[in-house]
């Protein structure tokens, strides 16, 4: 059963009932899912650690459970980094490895929770803008649904995130030249087709689907606090449903009230909205229109959660940082070198961000850091390629008779 | 003429409708104050938070944030196409 009652908006408080729509009808900010907390009961955390390792594991805490959808998703690796946090000078270095997940990134935990509302509200089919990830997770939640889904990409992704969705049965429309765009113009489609565009007009259960994130993270550190948690910010919806899961947890007394983790944000340097403002002091982000990123995944000028997302990094004490593509492609493949995983650039960009940061005393050597690894490094190889300086000898290098 | 759409939930403020042809020359901001006759005082308020766009709503010209033209300067041709759509979607 599901404890989600109602609606809420963010901004003014007025309620909605569970339905399709992504905005308050009265002042048009964002919408979160309320529940019935009070009727949780207690143990709650005995009763997840006798669930099966999915998504679901924390159902009390998602709306429209779902036996199909999702059960693939989630409960993937917190890995100690010895060798990294070593070579830059960190003893307590974790890495909540997403890369495992079924389409290789953090995004089925999001689009699970969208296509299960979607059988939920009874639509007939799926869909999404994305910058690649969240195409292939909608593609393969929509399967497990039986239901077609339309996902929506700009031009210029790396081909295997195209390959991947059109693997689990996606169709993709390339709608132009940005994110932004192509988000725009999936409003409008959202709204001519009646289709459950998941981060659209399915938004508010979508993004619970990330709150999973931060339920693993506490319960992987036998449902202690970190010090320190650090997320790549496209949108900034990540880090506000890490954000909130959080709160959740604490409020119900599931983790410990005080010494909570600082969150922080990474983004990379030529598309840092976010970073940006924090970085000037502004209550202002201001969209960038032409993202210059290698990092595609977060390259988002004008992000839907940004404010929420700026406001928790300076309540929870966090830093916004914005490395650049070159310091990203060091930073992931130092861990490709030291620790034998290969992430896209999203997570380059974080790990990039965290060295910065260790280098200039702003993470303290003993602090137990987490870093969020998005997505596997398989998806943005035509990107990675170009930046190998690792030759492929011809056979007569080597002493053989061949 | 030029024409306005309206994005699903932004339909609360336009009489439920969802896209609208007028007879306008001026600029962004001479259409919301012409909007606002026609839906009444509710739509400035509701789209407008102190003198600016509520953060919370983009609006496009033939595709374009104003934010990256002149903003509520901007000023509209008789084929321009509006779209008034909530900042909250996509990404995650």
């Amino acid at each position: 059963m599901t404890f989600a009652r109602r609606l809420i908006c963010t901004n003014c408080n007025k309620e909605y009932d569970l339905s399709v729509r992504n905005a308050c009808g009265n002042c048009f900010a964002a919408l979160n899912v309320q529940y019935d907390y009070e009727k949780l009961g207690r143990y709650l955390r005995e009763k997840i650690e006798t669930r099966s390792h999915n998504i679901w594991r924390y159902k009390e805490l998602l709306p429209f459970y779902n036996g199909s959808v999702g059960i693939h998703s989630g409960f993937t690796p917190l890995r100690k980094a010895h060798r990294l946090g070593e070579k830059w000078g960190l003893k307590n270095l974790f890495l909540k490895d997403d890369t495992v997940n079924p389409t290789g990134s953090f995004k089925d935990r999001p689009a699970s929770l969208g296509v299960a509302s979607a059988v939920h509200f009874g639509l007939e089919a799926v869909g999404c803008a994305s910058t690649g990830n969240l195409a292939a997770a909608t593609a393969a939640a929509a399967s497990l649904a039986c239901l077609p889904s339309y996902i929506f990409v700009p031009n210029g992704l790396d081909s295997s995130k195209l390959d991947t969705t059109r693997i689990f049965g996606g169709t993709i429309y390339k709608l132009g030249d940005t994110y932004d765009e192509v988000n725009r113009k999936a409003n409008l489609i959202a709204d001519r087709y009646g289709w459950g565009i998941v981060n659209i007009n399915l938004r508010p259960f979508y993004v619970e689907g990330s709150k999973t994130l931060i339920f693993e993270i506490l319960e992987q550190l036998n449902w202690s606090h970190p010090d320190h948690i650090v997320i790549p910010l496209g949108s900034g919806a990540l880090l506000d449903a890490v954000n909130r899961g959080y709160e959740e947890l604490i409020s119900l007394g599931v983790v410990s009230k005080g010494d909570k983790a600082r969150l922080s944000g990474t983004q990379p340097f030529g598309c840092s909205p976010i970073v940006n403002a924090y970085l000037k002091g502004s209550n202002e982000i201001s969209p960038i229109k032409y993202p210059d990123t290698i990092v595609k995944s977060l390259a988002i000028g004008d992000p839907a959660s940004g404010y929420e997302a700026l406001d928790i990094i300076r309540r929870t004490g966090g830093w916004g940082d914005n490395p650049s593509d070159a310091e990203v492609v060091e930073a992931q493949l130092a861990l490709a070198k030291t620790e034998g995983l290969f992430v896209e650039q999203t997570g380059g960009c974080a790990l990039a961000s965290v060295k910065r940061k260790a280098e200039d005393g702003k993470i303290d050597r003993s602090e137990v850091v987490v870093v969020a690894l998005t997505g596997h490094g398989y998806k943005t190889l035509d990107t990675t390629r170009q930046f190998l300086d690792t030759a492929i000898e011809n056979s007569e290098s080597l002493e053989i008779a061949v | 003429m030029v024409t306005v759409n309206f994005s699903t939930i932004l339909r609360s403020i336009t009489n439920n409708e969802s896209s609208v042809s007028i007879e306008f020359k001026g600029s962004i901001r001479s259409l919301l104050e012409a909007l606002s006759n026609r839906y009444g005082e509710t739509f400035s308020k509701r789209v407008l938070d102190n003198g600016q766009i509520r953060r919370y709503i983009n609006i496009y010209v033939n595709g374009e944030d104003i934010r990256f033209l002149q903003g509520l300067d901007t000023e509209l041709k008789s084929t321009d196409v509006i779209d008034f759509i909530p900042s909250v979607s996509g990404g995650c």
